[in-house]
């Protein structure tokens, strides 16, 4: 009985160490987007949470709407719905910062109802950074070194005009 | 033989490459009033001190070589060659200065791979871009579509200089008898599908509820990637971001236009509609889709992990499309290719490696010199298996009767194997930076036939010499080697005038 005891703690030990590294599907836990990319056969069909950006637009009608959420260099469409869409103040464009968004949903590997997109359908999204307009960064040095140049230029193309000129008048120089 | 070159071509050849410079720098006028109509006042200084430069280098070079006569053939050939370079610089400088590149070196890649509507991409940060440097990257590709010389030249000159410029920019028929007609000709088309294409993408755009202004603007970028079958997108996911088949639709609809001969568009649109059914080209072009789009689903069968056939379609179908049309779009995350099957990467290699038709915005082999060499090997095989002094002739429809000749089957040839070569040589300097063979040999087609489809090495941290090897390809590949063959034989017989 002791021994019986001991072995089964040993089992389990020996699995714990085994599976340490193991990432556990837990539908709470937020998962990097690269992760569906990586391993996406492993989360198909399974409810997963991700966090991202919203980039770009928000697109559809009436009840169903697309939105596109980048976590690193990774996106993924999310299929929300009109409800969910009203949260949502900034999209991540030139100037504008996203909303960073949570979201738990059904991960799809090939979305039967969307003609085989990669997708999730959020039950629920929060915002947990809100995004904000980024003030433009104009610097003088470009500006002074442009007017530079257009003084040049201006003096080249008056130069060139008058040599045309000159052409016209005289001939082609030999 | 091409005869040498002499010191005395130096003149006539920087004086037309001024002109070029200066018609690039006009052309940022339009990326300018995009950052000043958006309120986007960095970019519009970067697009504004970029024109400045480009008028300053322009007339630099037309004050120092004023001279202007008719180019030789020679002459036009590096004209051509040397304009891509110099416009590849000129069109990275507000790339570079917008700070979505790592170095120079990227924007320079970026910009070649747009003017030679390849549709590879190094950015970083795409979705932050300004309008007017998201417009610049896809304005590039309709300009390179059309020639690059030619759109700066059309305007500017006359006589015959023109029609060596078009030659060198890889275009051998004249679809008009004059070259200014044919030129004309392939804007109108051009813009004529601008306007149905951009009217149909504003209008499946604004039904997704996207903001009219953007959607306009999206609607134009789609077009100009699609119809010059460069395959750059607003967004980093490409295709993908829209989650929109009917944008797939419509994006395979004008990508295989745009693959279509501007000769047999001309046809059509002067009320042949046969030509169509007649076109030698056009039906080895419908039949290779099919043969490679067979590899790839063949591929597929001890693979299929799609949960029904609508998914594998478009999965498939669409990157086949795209590969073989050269437009490089895509409707799958790049990720996604490193789970096809290896028999369905070697279908869209193919497919890749074949390109579109002649006289097109397509890229790679071309159709036509595939069909030319059947038809020599059938007429050679017909000769070898005939009584003695039977003339075998074989013929083909392509717009007009053509009987095939020697002539014909060895151009075609040496193109093939010039091609091949091209492909193979970047697959094994990809190998040699450590990269898998088939992914090398993948983004080494991509980027020789001006595809643009990539299984993951094209990235901001590839190494610059990948980088530089790609650019070359890409020049290469788009100008179909003649005139860079003419340029390296130019700038040799500087060092070592004869």
């Amino acid at each position: 009985m002791k021994k019986t005891g001991i072995f089964i703690v040993a089992i389990i030990l020996l699995y714990g160490i085994v599976f340490a590294d193991t990432e556990i599907n837990s539908p709470d836990k937020t998962l990097p987007v690269r992760v569906l990319f990586e391993d996406g056969y492993r989360y198909d069909g399974q409810k997963v949470t991700v966090a991202g950006e919203v980039i770009g637009d928000i697109m559809g009608n009436g009840e169903q709407y697309w939105i596109n959420i980048k976590d690193e260099d990774f996106f993924i469409g999310i299929v929300i719905n009109a409800s969910q869409k009203e949260i949502i103040r900034y999209v991540g464009r030139y100037g504008t910062k996203g909303d960073i968004v949570k979201v738990s949903g059904i991960y799809r590997l090939n979305c039967t109802a969307h003609f085989g997109e990669r997708d999730i359908h959020s039950e629920q999204i929060e915002i947990i950074e809100g995004g904000y307009e980024i003030p433009e960064d104009i610097q003088n040095k470009k500006v002074i070194i442009s007017i530079l140049l257009g003084v040049i230029t201006l003096f080249l193309l008056l130069n060139s005009q008058r040599k045309n000129l000159r052409r016209d008048i005289c001939g082609q120089p030999k | 033989m091409i005869p040498y070159f002499s010191r005395e071509d130096i003149g006539p050849i920087l004086h037309y490459l001024g002109k070029v410079v200066k018609g690039l720098g006009v052309l940022m006028l339009v990326p300018f009033f995009i950052g000043v109509l958006n309120k986007e006042w960095a970019p519009a200084i970067d697009f504004l001190f970029t024109f400045l430069l480009s008028l300053a280098i322009g007339s630099v070079l037309l004050l120092v070589f004023e001279e202007e006569k008719d180019l030789n053939w020679r002459q036009g050939m590096s004209v051509v060659a040397l304009s891509w370079v110099v416009a590849m610089f000129l069109g990275a400088i507000p790339l570079c200065l917008s700070g979505h590149y790592l170095s120079f070196l990227d924007a320079s890649f970026e910009a070649m791979s747009a003017f030679a509507t390849t549709g590879l991409t190094v950015v970083r940060d795409l979705e932050h871009m300004s309008y007017a440097c998201n417009f610049w990257r896809h304005f590039m590709c309709f300009i390179g579509g059309q020639g690059i010389i030619l759109v700066a030249l059309t305007f500017f000159v006359r006589g015959g200089s023109v029609f060596k410029v078009y030659m060198g920019e890889a275009r051998e028929e004249k679809i008009m008898p004059n070259i200014i007609q044919t030129a004309r000709f392939i804007w109108f088309v051009s813009l004529t599908y601008l306007v149905i294409g951009t009217a149909l993408f504003f209008g499946i755009n604004v039904g997704q509820n996207i903001s009219s202004g953007r959607a306009l603007f999206h609607a134009i970028c789609l077009f100009m990637a699609g119809w010059d079958t460069a395959g750059f997108s607003v967004q980093s996911q490409n295709i993908a971001y829209y989650h929109n088949p009917l944008i797939d639709l419509v994006t395979a609809m004008f990508v295989l236009l745009g693959a279509v001969n501007f000769g047999v568009h001309y046809v059509v649109w002067t009320g042949k509609p046969r030509e169509l059914l007649k076109n030698y080209e056009l039906k080895l072009y419908m039949t290779s889709i099919l043969a490679t789009f067979f590899i790839v689903c063949a591929g597929f069968v001890m693979y299929f992990k799609f949960p029904d056939f609508i998914s594998f379609f478009r999965e498939s179908f669409y990157q086949l499309i795209s590969a073989h049309t050269g437009v490089g779009y895509s409707n799958i995350a790049v990720q996604n290719f490193a789970c096809w099957p290896t028999l369905a990467i070697l279908g869209i290699i193919i497919a890749m490696g074949l390109g579109g038709s002649s006289t097109s915005t397509a890229g790679g082999i071309k159709i036509l010199r595939i069909g030319i060499l059947l038809k020599g090997i059938k007429k050679e095989l017909k000769i070898l298996t005939s009584p003695e002094a039977t003339v075998v002739v074989e013929r083909f429809h392509h717009i007009r009767d053509i009987t095939v000749e020697d002539n014909h089957v060895k151009m075609a040839a040496i193109m093939i194997l010039l091609y091949i070569a091209l492909y193979i040589a970047g697959g094994i300097i990809g190998v040699s930076f450590g990269y898998p063979f088939l992914s090398a040999l993948f983004e080494s087609v991509s980027a020789s036939a001006n595809v643009g489809l990539s299984m993951g090495i094209t990235s901001p941290f590839m190494p610059s010499g990948l980088k530089i090897t790609y650019i070359i390809q890409m020049w290469i590949g788009r100008l179909e080697f003649l005139s860079v063959f003419v340029l390296i034989r130019f700038l040799l017989s500087l060092k070592s005038p004869e």
